[in-house]
C-alpha cells in the first residue's frame, strides 16, 4: 500500500495531505505512518512490523491501529488489491 | 321440523348410482340422523353399537332396498363385517353412518366399491341454510349473519339457537356462552360417556394444546397405552385428526368442549402440575416462547424467570427478543435491577423496539451496576460482558465508533475479563454490510479496512465471523458497481465456504444474496433464481423461522424484476404489518412489501408505508435502506403525479453518490429510469456518478422491463393528429414548427394543443410532457 498517485503530502503549520482541492491535517502519531508511505510501497506486514515496533504494540493492538489509521487517512491510500482476502 | 336440504348432499345423491353405497362421516350433532330420517325413511335400520351377528338378516331375507348403519365405525365383530360386505356388494344399497374416518373395514370396502362419501364440511349450514331454517322466526340479516360466525355452521348448534329465538331471547354474548353450555351438555351424552377411562384421561388432558404426540401425551398424563387409545379413538370417532407432521389435533368444538370440561373434572393443583409438565416439554425442545405460557399458566414465575434469563444468552435473531417481549416488559423493574443479563436484555429490546431512549436508560442502568461496589464479582463479570456486548450490538446508536468498541472488547477478551455472547451478524438477512450494523461508512474504504480489520472481527465476532469479511467486501463492491463479476463473486463464494466450514448458515444467506445480485446485473436471472432456491435447500430445518422468511422475501425480490404480479399479491398476504407495530429485525421484509405495493400500482399505500420506514431508517442511520425507500417512495409519488417526487430523488442519489453507491439506485431499473431522466438537469450531484447511474439503469431497464411496472388504468385515447403533435411537442418543438412540419395552420395546431391538455388533464407542456411518458405514448432516452 502506498499514498495514492494524485494524493501530496507537505509541510504547512504540521503534516498535510492534499488531493485536488481536498487538505486534510495528519495527526503527529500518524505522521511516521504517512511518511513511510509516501517513501515506499509497504506490505500488510511490514507496517503492521513498524507499528508494533515503534509504539510496543501487540499484534491485536496493531491491527487495531492501523484499522483506525484506515479510519482516517483510507481514502488517501492505494492499496495492491490483486490479492483477494480468504 | 323441516328438514334443511344440503346442496352439496343433494349434488353427491344425485350423482351416484341407485344402488351405489354411501358412508356418511361426521361428528354428533352435524344431523347425520335427520339427514338419515330425510332421505332414506323406509329404509331397514340396524344400530352398530348393539348389533350381533346372530340377529343380522341373510340378504335374502332383507325386503327393504336400502339398509342404513348407525354407529358402523363400532363394529368389530368380523362375521358382522363379512356380512355388510356381502349387503354391500349385492344390489342393495347399503348407508353407513359413522364418526370415525379412519376404521379400517369401512376405508377398504369403500376403496374396492367406490363408495359415495358425504363429509363433515358438506353437512355444515351456510348461510342460506342458516336463514332457511330461521325463516319462522324472521329474523334480521344482520342476526343471520352473526348467527353464521358465532355457530360456525355447526346445525346442532344453529337448532338450539333456534329454540333460544323462539323463546324470544337475543343473539349476545351471554346466549352465545349459553348454546355452547348446551352443546356441550349434548357432548357429555353423546360423546362423553362412551369414551373409556383411558381415553378420557388423554383427551381432557391434551385439550388446551394446539396437537400433541405420544411422547408429549406420556410427558403429561401417565399410562403406558397411549398408542393403543389413540389408535382407538380414531377407529371409533373423529375426534382425532392427523396432521402432515405427524402430530395428533383434537376436533374443533370438542377439543372447545374438553378443555370447558377439564376446569370442572381436575382440580386446580392437577391442571398447574400438567401446565408445568408441558412447560417442562416446550422448554426441553427449545421451544421457549411455549415454555414460557405454560410455566405462566403454572404460576412458575421464578421458572419463568430462570427461562427468560437463559435466553438472554443468544443474539437478537435467535433470541425471539420481540416475541417474548411481553413477558420481558411484564417482569417488575425491581427484579430486574440487579440482574445484568435481564438488564442488558431491556435495553436491547428496546432498542429494536424503535425505543432507543429506554435503550439507553436501561444501558445506563448497567453501567451502574457494574461500577457498584456492593455486587459479587460474578455479577461485575457478567455486567462488564453485556456492557460490551450492547456496545457491538445496539442498532440505534448506528455503528458509531465501533472500531475503537472492538478494540475495547478484543483486549479485555485477551484479558480474560469479560465473556462475550453470540452476535447476530447479520440478524438473517441477506446481507453483511446491512445486517446487524450498517457498514455503509466502512464502505467508502472497504479495502483498506478489511486488511487490517479482518483478523479482529473474526476473532471478536467468534462463529458469527466466519466469511463475513469477504461477504462484505463483496457487498460493498457489489453495491458501489467498483468490483467486477468475478471479484464480487470470488469475495461471496470464499466467504461462503468460510461461514459455510467454520461459520452459520445465516452468513453464508449473506454470500447467496450477493451471488444472487450478481448474476441478476449480468441477466443471469435464471442462475440468480436457482442459487436462492438451492441454498434454501440446504438450510437445516431447524433454523431459524426468521431465516426461512427472510429467504421467501429475497425470492419474492427477484420475482418482481420479471413482475411476478402474483408474486407480490402472495407475498402482501404474509408480509409483516410494520404499521400497529414495527420491529427492526424485519426490516429487508418491509422493504419487499414495500415494492410489493409498487409492483401493484398501490401507490398511496406504499408513500404511507415508506413514510413509516424513513423514521426508523434515519434514527438508525440505516443508509441503504434509506436511500431504496427514497427512491420507491419517489416513484410511487411520480406515478401519482405529486412533484414531490424529484425532492426524494434528489436526496436519495446526493446520499447515494456519498459512498457511490451506484447500483442501490440502478438496481431500481426501469421504474427509477423516467424520473432520472427527467431530473438530470436539477441534480447537484456529480455527473460522474449521475451518468454512471444512469449507463447501469439502463442496462437493468432493458434486461428486467417488467420490473415493479403498473399499467395506469388512466384511458386516454388520442387522435393519430394529436399524437403526432404530442411527440413533436416532447421533441421541444414550438407551435410553429409543428404547423410549419405538419402542413397545417397554426390555429389548428392550437386546437389539437388544447385538447391534448384537456385529455390529460394537465396546463402545461412539461406536465403533458411527463404524462405522456408515464402513459407509454412517448419513450424518453
Amino acid at each position: 500500500m502506498h499514498l495514492k498517485d494524485d494524493v501530496e503530502l507537505f509541510e504547512e503549520d504540521g503534516l498535510k495531505l492534499k488531493c485536488g482541492e481536498t487538505i486534510i491535517s495528519i495527526s503527529s502519531g500518524d505522521s511516521y505512518i504517512i511518511k513511510r508511505l509516501q517513501n515506499n510501497v509497504l506490505n500488510d506486514q511490514k507496517i503492521l512490523s513498524l507499528v508494533k515496533e515503534r509504539e510496543g504494540l501487540n499484534d491485536i493492538d496493531a491491527e487495531f491501529r492501523m484499522a483506525e489509521f484506515m479510519e482516517k487517512y483510507g481514502q488517501w491510500i492505494a492499496i495492491d488489491d490483486t490479492e483477494i482476502p480468504v | 321440523m323441516k328438514y334443511i336440504e344440503l346442496p352439496k348432499v343433494i349434488y353427491k345423491l344425485n350423482m351416484a348410482d341407485k344402488d351405489a353405497n354411501i358412508v356418511i362421516v361426521a361428528a354428533t350433532g352435524y344431523g347425520k340422523t335427520a339427514l338419515r330420517d330425510y332421505y332414506f325413511s323406509d329404509s331397514l335400520l340396524v344400530d352398530g353399537k348393539t348389533l350381533e351377528y346372530s340377529k343380522m338378516p341373510r340378504l335374502k331375507e332383507i325386503e327393504d332396498d336400502v339398509l342404513v348403519i348407525e354407529n358402523a365405525s363400532f363394529i368389530t365383530d368380523k362375521k358382522c363385517i363379512e356380512r355388510i360386505y356381502e349387503y354391500m356388494r349385492s344390489n342393495k344399497r347399503v348407508v353407513l353412518c359413522t364418526r370415525s374416518k379412519n376404521t379400517s373395514w369401512i376405508s377398504s370396502i369403500s376403496m374396492e366399491l367406490d363408495c359415495v362419501y358425504i363429509w363433515e364440511k358438506d353437512l355444515k349450514f351456510g348461510r342460506d341454510q342458516i336463514e332457511e331454517y330461521m325463516r319462522p322466526l324472521e329474523l334480521s340479516n344482520d342476526t343471520i349473519d352473526k348467527l353464521l360466525e358465532v355457530s360456525h355452521g355447526y346445525p346442532l348448534a344453529i337448532r338450539i339457537y333456534y329454540q333460544f329465538f323462539d323463546s324470544n331471547e337475543q343473539l349476545n354474548e351471554g346466549l352465545v356462552a349459553e348454546v355452547w353450555e348446551r352443546v356441550y351438555k349434548h357432548f357429555d351424552a353423546n360423546v362423553f360417556e362412551y369414551l373409556d377411562a383411558d381415553a378420557r384421561e388423554l383427551l381432557l388432558a391434551m385439550s388446551p394444546y394446539e396437537s400433541f404426540d405420544v411422547e408429549f401425551a406420556r410427558q403429561i398424563i401417565v399410562a403406558n397405552n397411549i398408542n393403543n387409545v389413540i389408535e382407538h379413538l380414531r377407529q371409533v370417532s373423529c375426534i382425532l385428526d392427523i396432521q402432515s407432521d405427524g402430530k395428533y389435533i383434537i376436533n374443533k368444538h370438542i377439543k372447545k368442549y374438553l378443555n370447558n370440561k377439564r376446569t370442572r373434572v381436575y382440580s386446580e393443583e392437577i391442571i398447574r402440575a400438567q401446565y408445568r409438565s408441558a412447560a417442562n416439554y416446550f422448554e426441553r425442545y427449545g421451544m421457549i416462547e411455549e415454555a414460557l405460557k405454560y410455566y405462566n399458566y403454572s404460576h412458575e414465575y421464578s421458572q419463568m424467570e430462570r427461562v427468560l434469563i437463559k435466553n438472554t444468552s443468544k443474539h437478537p435473531g435467535n433470541g425471539h427478543y420481540y416475541e417474548l417481549r411481553k413477558y420481558y416488559m411484564n417482569i417488575p423493574d425491581e427484579r430486574i435491577y440487579g440482574n445484568p443479563a435481564l438488564m442488558a436484555a431491556m435495553s436491547m429490546i428496546n432498542s429494536l423496539l424503535l425505543n432507543p431512549d429506554e435503550s439507553e436508560r436501561w444501558y445506563g442502568e448497567l453501567v451502574k451496576l457494574e461500577k457498584s461496589k456492593n455486587i459479587s464479582s460474578e455479577v461485575r463479570r457478567t455486567a462488564k460482558s453485556k456492557l460490551v456486548w450492547l456496545d457491538i450490538s445496539l442498532g440505534h446508536r448506528c455503528g458509531k465508533g465501533i472500531i475503537g468498541i472492538m478494540k475495547n472488547a478484543s483486549n479485555l477478551l485477551l484479558r480474560r475479563e469479560v465473556d462475550l455472547p453470540p452476535f447476530s451478524v447479520t440478524s438473517n438477512m441477506p446481507s453483511a454490510m446491512n445486517g446487524g450494523l450498517d457498514f455503509s461508512e466502512w464502505s467508502k474504504i472497504d479495502v483498506q479496512l478489511a486488511r487490517f480489520m479482518g483478523k479482529p472481527v473474526e476473532r471478536i465476532l467468534g462463529k458469527a465471523g466466519k466469511g463475513i469479511v469477504n461477504i462484505a467486501l463483496a457487498e460493498s463492491g457489489f453495491e458501489k458497481g467498483s468490483t467486477d463479476s468475478y471479484r464480487t463473486l470470488t469475495y461471496a463464494n470464499n466467504g461462503y465456504f468460510s461461514a459455510a466450514s467454520e461459520g452459520t448458515v445465516e452468513v453464508c444467506f449473506a454470500a447467496i444474496a450477493t451471488i444472487a445480485k450478481q448474476h441478476l446485473v449480468c441477466g443471469q436471472y435464471p442462475t440468480a433464481l436457482k442459487t436462492v432456491s438451492e441454498f434454501r435447500k440446504s438450510v437445516p430445518v431447524d433454523a431459524e423461522k426468521r431465516l426461512f422468511e427472510n429467504i421467501d422475501a429475497f425470492e419474492t425480490y427477484l420475482q418482481l424484476y420479471k413482475n411476478s404480479k402474483s408474486a407480490a399479491q402472495q407475498y402482501l398476504e404474509i408480509a409483516p404489518d410494520g404499521v400497529s407495530e414495527f420491529y427492526i429485525l424485519e426490516r429487508f421484509r418491509y422493504m419487499i412489501k414495500l415494492r410489493c405495493f409498487v409492483a401493484l400500482g398501490m401507490n398511496w399505500e406504499a408513500v404511507d408505508f415508506s413514510l413509516r420506514l424513513e423514521r426508523y431508517f434515519t434514527s438508525y442511520g440505516r443508509t441503504i435502506f434509506w436511500i431504496e425507500n427514497r427512491i420507491l417512495r419517489a416513484i410511487a409519488l411520480y406515478r401519482l403525479g405529486d412533484l414531490a417526487w424529484e425532492e426524494l430523488l434528489e436526496t436519495a442519489l446526493i446520499r447515494a453518490s456519498e459512498y457511490n453507491f451506484v447500483r442501490t439506485v440502478s438496481l431500481m431499473g426501469n421504474p427509477v429510469l423516467p424520473l432520472l431522466l427527467e431530473h438530470k438537469s436539477n441534480t447537484k450531484c456529480s455527473l460522474s456518478f449521475y451518468d454512471e447511474v444512469v449507463a447501469q439503469t439502463r442496462t437493468m431497464a432493458r434486461m428486467y422491463p417488467e420490473y415493479l411496472y403498473y399499467e395506469e388504468e388512466i384511458k386516454i385515447e388520442l387522435t393519430a393528429q394529436e399524437e403526432r403533435i404530442l411527440g413533436m411537442l416532447c421533441q421541444g418543438l414550438s407551435l410553429k414548427d409543428i404547423s410549419d412540419a405538419l402542413g397545417i395552420k397554426y390555429a389548428s395546431v392550437k386546437v389539437h394543443n388544447h385538447n391534448i391538455y384537456q385529455k390529460f388533464g394537465v396546463s402545461s407542456r412539461s406536465e403533458a410532457e411527463r404524462m405522456a411518458v408515464r402513459l407509454g405514448i412517448v419513450h424518453r432516452e
